[in-house]
Parts: structure tokens; sequence; C-alpha cells
């Protein structure tokens, strides 16, 4: 890459915004007062009531890339956008943007209610910087494209959020920058739009240009982006490809799910995180049941459950597609009648699937005093987040429960190993770690006049 | 800034218009509200003069003539002085999200006033069709002190948007102002030779405006027409300063007014 290349550098970036509105406006006639005569007032530094909205950022974007911003509300995706598109002087660092730059940010916006969609259209793109004849001869293709023929001569009053911010969209879509911006558009309207947008973005994306996208959609960044800025408190968290940013990204926000539902006493039902282990030595050493929890009285005890890895080490987090065993220690104070053991792996209150040796069939005729079973399952097809296992132990009769239905461990299959299976699809990830928990190994094949055509392989078959 | 002016252009005329039809669409007199107010002014004074209330000395013309150029001529004045917050009020969603040559929202502001300028002359001339007063052959001159006045009220409005972007005070301040200006400079009255109300009139940078732009048009009287100028030479520079002032201010009430 050349440094034509880079369109967007940013060196160092940072603005401060003040919390208060009164002394905000105050600060604001000092800084203008301050630009007139040709200084800058309190540089590098805050003052009272002031934070850093954004402190520190830097980053490049090369042609022919997409960047996408992500972070929380407040965390300065906004405030970036907005330095980038001109609107505000940075108060530290330095900027530069080579060619054209245009920004779509907030669709609608300058949109006057009691004007006719029409008219509305001639303004935005006269503030877009489109000529009227430009504007003339795009007409039709923005009424098309926001697929609003029958009320465009309609006032804007009467249209809904979805059709405004599609015929907001529209206008820009006729834009042909070096730089775009663009700011949580995909947000608003139908599916169908959706999609038609998203069609869009990839062609500008092969164009050559630099954009820069803001959304809160983690499936937009990896299924559009090349590389992600996370931000956090107006700092930079991460900067690098989308796929990995995005996976430390969800690692991070899950983090934050399981604080606050501990903090707020409800059961987190998600997925796992670095901070599994951490959390679940905490609520046990809070008192919660464990798996060792002796009852006397009892035909059978279970003295301990583990979790062991391929290298036969125990464990609390499994790489995805991993062989595992489940190693259960007993003890029958009395002579029992065939113990069947039943293993139930739960996501939250959900049962996922079960090994069950009331299907299996049963192992030794009877147990007295202590004994291990171990159940070794080979591949273990469960995507990555955080999961439980309920234990329950029936006698040969299959009736009477040796051992009620209790959770006896709790594991994390990671991200480690994900990279054996393809990940081709736009989305692969995202939808790995948020859609179903069950991952089944797959073969797609197409035919044509008979003919087989294409084949698609999810590997470990 | 020449080539922003450029650029802004065809998107002034856009804003223009859209805050023009925008501003009259929603109400059912539509733009017989561009006429009213000075009309209802002058109608007032001539009301209160009827009942002797107003103690003025010689005018050299019949009242309804003298309260009907007062106050369409103060009125370029008041309208300049108000459009361009105006301007960057109307566009304030706009301004806070788009980059775009911030000079269109000058230039709106300039046709505003021109298209205020142009009803207000057109409404002097029925009336004094219909008054039929004795009319100099230096009329047309007054188009001299009547850009004078719409000059100054932009100057004053340019300076003022700043600050008036920031607080709302000032828009609320303007109408005070607007009044309180109407009553020191010879709209209604002519101006008294002592007192501290006279003083202030003399002093008035508006006032030799207002009483050039009545007197080319009634008396023919050219006395006041070089302070005119010399008020609009100054007007011009103080103009200047606020097209920087202005520039420079836009990115900071962006930030301050936030999204």
């Amino acid at each position: 890459m050349t440094g034509a290349d880079e369109l967007v550098v940013c060196r160092g970036l940072s603005k401060r915004f003040c919390r208060r509105l009164k002394r905000s406006l105050w600060y604001g006639v000092r800084d203008i007062g301050a630009e007139a005569v040709g200084r800058r007032s309190a540089p590098g530094r805050l003052r009272r009531d002031e934070f850093w909205a954004l402190d520190d950022v830097s980053f490049t974007v090369h042609r022919g890339e997409m960047l996408g911003l992500i972070g929380v509300n407040g965390s300065g995706k906004s405030t970036l956008l907005k330095m980038l598109n001109g609107l505000m002087k940075p108060d530290a660092g330095a900027l530069t943007l080579r060619g054209e730059v245009q920004a779509l940010i907030e669709l609608g916006a300058g949109f006057n209610p009691i004007l006719s969609g029409r008219e509305n259209v001639r303004i935005n793109a006269a503030v877009l910087g489109l000529s009227k004849a430009q504007t003339d001869r795009v007409m039709p293709d923005i009424v098309e494209f926001a697929g609003l023929e029958g009320f465009i001569d309609t006032p804007v009053q009467n249209y809904s959020s979805g059709m405004k911010a599609r015929l907001g969209f529209a206008v820009v879509s006729q834009l042909d920058p070096d730089v775009l911006l663009i700011d949580e558009v995909l947000s608003v309207g139908d599916m169908a739009f959706q999609e038609k947008c998203m069609r869009r973005m990839d062609a500008l994306r092969k164009s050559d240009k630099a954009i820069v996208f803001v959304t809160h959609s983690l499936f937009q960044v990896e299924a559009l982006c090349d590389s992600a800025l996370w931000l956090e408190h107006g700092r930079v968290r991460e900067h690098g490809p989308a796929a990995e940013v995005v996976r430390s990204y969800l690692d991070a926000q899950e983090m934050q799910a399981m604080r606050d539902s501990e903090e707020e006493g409800v059961a987190y039902e998600g997925r796992g995180t670095v901070a599994t282990r951490a959390f679940f030595d905490a609520r046990d050493a809070a008192g919660h049941e464990t798996a060792s929890a002796q009852r006397t009285g009892q035909a059978m005890v279970i003295e301990s459950v583990e979790l062991l890895a391929a290298n036969g080490e125990p464990c609390e987090e499994l790489p995805f597609l991993s062989e595992c065993t489940i190693r259960i220690r007993y003890h029958c104070p009395h002579r029992i009648y065939q113990p069947l053991f039943n293993l139930r792996f739960h996501q939250g209150e959900t049962g996922i699937f079960e090994t069950s040796m009331l299907i299996d069939g049963p192992g030794p005729a009877e147990a007295e005093g202590s004994g291990v079973v171990e159940c070794h399952i080979p591949l273990l097809p469960l995507t990555p987040r955080v999961y439980e296992v309920k234990l329950f132990v029936r006698s040969g009769e299959g009736i009477a429960d040796l051992i009620d239905r209790r959770t006896v461990a709790r594991f994390r299959v990671t991200d480690d190993g994900i990279d054996a299976i393809p990940l081709r699809g736009p989305m692969a990830l995202t939808h790995l770690r948020r859609g179903s928990p069950v991952y089944v190994p797959r073969t797609w094949r197409f035919y044509k006049e008979g003919e087989l055509t294409h084949t698609v392989e999810s590997g470990y078959l | 800034m020449g080539s922003d002016l450029v650029a802004g252009r065809e998107l002034a005329w856009r804003l223009f218009v859209r805050d023009t039809a925008a501003q009259y669409r929603q109400s059912a007199l539509g733009y017989f509200w561009a006429i009213l107010p000075p009309l209802a002014t002058s109608a007032i004074f001539i009301l209160l003069n009827s009942a002797n209330v107003l103690v003025s000395n010689d005018l050299g013309m019949s009242y309804p003539v003298y309260v009907l150029t007062g106050t369409v001529f103060f009125g370029l004045f008041s309208d300049g002085m108000t459009a361009p917050l105006r301007a960057v009020t109307a566009s304030r969603s706009l301004l806070i999200k788009v980059r775009f040559p911030r000079e269109a929202l000058l230039l709106t502001a300039v046709a505003q006033t021109l298209l205020g300028f142009i009803i207000r002359i057109a409404l002097l001339a029925v009336c004094l069709a219909i008054l039929r007063p004795h009319i100099a052959p230096t009329a047309p001159l007054a188009i001299i002190p009547a850009i004078g006045l719409m000059l100054f009220g932009i100057m004053v409005g340019v300076l003022l948007v700043p600050l008036g972007a920031l607080y709302q005070d000032i828009t609320f301040g303007l109408v005070l102002l607007t009044s309180a200006l109407m009553l020191v400079t010879p709209v209604a009255f002519a101006p008294p030779s002592s007192g501290v109300l006279g003083t202030i009139m003399h002093y008035n940078p508006l006032s030799p405006l207002v009483l050039c732009a009545r007197d080319l048009v009634i008396t023919g009287d050219t006395l006041n027409l070089p302070a005119t100028l010399a008020i609009m030479g100054v007007c011009l520079v103080l103009f200047g300063i606020g097209w920087v002032l202005f520039r420079l201010a836009v990115p900071i009430i962006v930030e301050r007014l936030g999204s």
C-alpha cells in the first residue's frame, strides 16, 4: 500500500466534551473567542466537567477498504464520524483525508415535514452538492430505489420512518465519493430494503472507495467490513481484521452481561467468556449447590464430576468440536441394582442433547462402594458459548431416582479450533456464536440438469 | 471563502425556497403575512397620531406617509437583522449532521431579506399611490439607503449568529431590541431637537439611513446621503468580520449543539 492509497489517516485524534449544558455553551463562547484571535483555549487538557469523548485515536483506511466502527453507545463512534466528515475540529491530533468525502449520517436529516418528498429530495441533493441538472437526471432512479413511486409528491410528514429512511438512502446512493462515511443506515427499513442497501454497500466496497461504517450490527461488520475499530470510552480498544475484533467485542459484551446478571441476581443464560471461571468460582464460593454436596441416607452419593479434555486433564473450557469425557466418582453405601447414568447438556434452561444409559443400556449389574464412570464423547457438537451438565441416576428398574436431577458441571466451548472449519460465509462467526448451539457437519450439493455443479463442505465430516 | 460562496449558491436557493414555502404553506392567509406586520404597525401609529397621543414636529409631509415610509425602511433593517440567525436555526439539523458550504446559510439570509425588500417596496408603492403625496425625482436613489439598511441589519445579524446559535437569549432579545431600536430611530416621529431621546436618535447610526431614504423619496433632500454612504462602508467592513467569525464559529456551534 502506498501513501496515495491511504484515503483516511488519523493520528492521535482527540475531542473533549462537556457534561453540563450551561458550561458547555459557555466553553463554546470562549472557544469561538479564542478562534477569533487565532488561539486554542486550554489545549491538551480538560476544563471543569469535561471528558475525552475521543482520546488518542489513530488509524488508517486505504482505498478499497471498509472499516467498521463498533462500540457501545457513547463510546465515541458518531463523534469520530462527525470529525471525519469535517463537522467538528479535533482538539488534538491530526486528520488527513484524500479525495471527496461524503457522509450518510442519519437518514432524512433536514427533511422538512410539510414539503413533499420530491421537494425534500431536491433540497437534500443540493445539500450534498448535486446541481439542479444532476438532480433532475437522477430523480427517477432515486424514486425507484426508494420504492416511493406513488408517494413522491406527498408531504414527508405523512411518511413512515422507514419511508423517510429509504428516501434518504436513495439520495445518497446516487453519490460517488472517494471516502464514504455511513452511520447506522441499515437499522431502519424493511427486510427487502435492507437487502437492497446491503447489495449497494457491497457494490460500493468493491469499487475502490474507502468506507467507514458505524453500526451496532456485528453481522454487518463481519459480512461487509475488512477491518474493524472497537472504541471504548473514546479510546481504541482493538483494531484489526473485522472477524477478530468482532470476536473480542462479543467476548467483552458477554462478560459485561454476566457481571450485570450476577449483580441483578438473575441466572445468566448466554455464552461463556474468559471470565467464565472466575464467575463460576465466585458463585460456588457464595454457597451455591456444588456437585460434591454430600447427602446422607441416600442410595448413591456423587463425590465428584469432572470434565476432561482430550489430553485427559480436568478443564472448564473446551476447544470447538473437540472430544471430551465426563468422569463421575460415586459411592454407594449399599448394594444397588444396575445404576443408569444420564447426562443432559443445557444452555441456560434449554436442554440441547443428552447421553443416557436409559437409551444405551446398562453397565454392571450391580454397584457397591466407590466407583468411577466415564462418558466419552468423541466429538462435542456444541458452538462456542457456556453450557451446563445436569446429571440424574436411576436404578435398573428405571423408575426410582437414585440421584435427583442436578447441575454437576459448567463449561465453556471456546473459539479455539474454530478455524478448522472453513468459515467461508459472510456472517460465519457471529452466526456460529449467536445462532443454534449445535453444530452439525454437512455438505451442500447443487445440481443443474441432473449434473452436480457445486459442492459446499462444512468440514468435519 | 469566495469559492464556498459560489458552491453554496444552488443550495442557498433551495434552502430559501424551502424556508419560505415552509413559512407560509401551513397558514390560511399565506403570503399575506409578509405585508401584514408593516401595515399593522403603521395603522397603530396613525391611530395614535390621530388621537394626538404623539407630539410630532413639522414633518414636511403627511403623517401616514411619514410613518409608512419609516416602517417600511426600518423593516428592511429588522428583516436583515433576524434573517441570519433564522436561517441557521431553520437548518440546525442539517448543520450538525451534514457538511455543506456554510455560506449557503448566509446567502439564504440575504435572499430572504431581499424577498422582504421586494414585498415592502411593492407595499410602499401601492400605499403611496393611494395616499398620493408629492414624490421627489430623487426617489429611485432611495435604493442606496435601502440597501444600506439591509446591509446594516444583516451585518448585526451575522455578528450575533455565533452567540445566538448557542444561546436562545439572543433570539428572545432580538424581538425586544427591534422594538427598542424602532423607538430610537425616526420611524414614527421626527427626532426631538433636545432631550435624551433626541441625543440617542442623533447618534443612532440607523437614523441617517432611514431619514435619507425617506427624504430621497418624498422631499428630495440629500442631506443625509454622505453619512449614509460612510455608515454603509463601516457596515461592509463589519460584515466581513462577521463572516470570518461565522466560519470559525460553525464547527464549535456544531460540537456544542450535539446531535
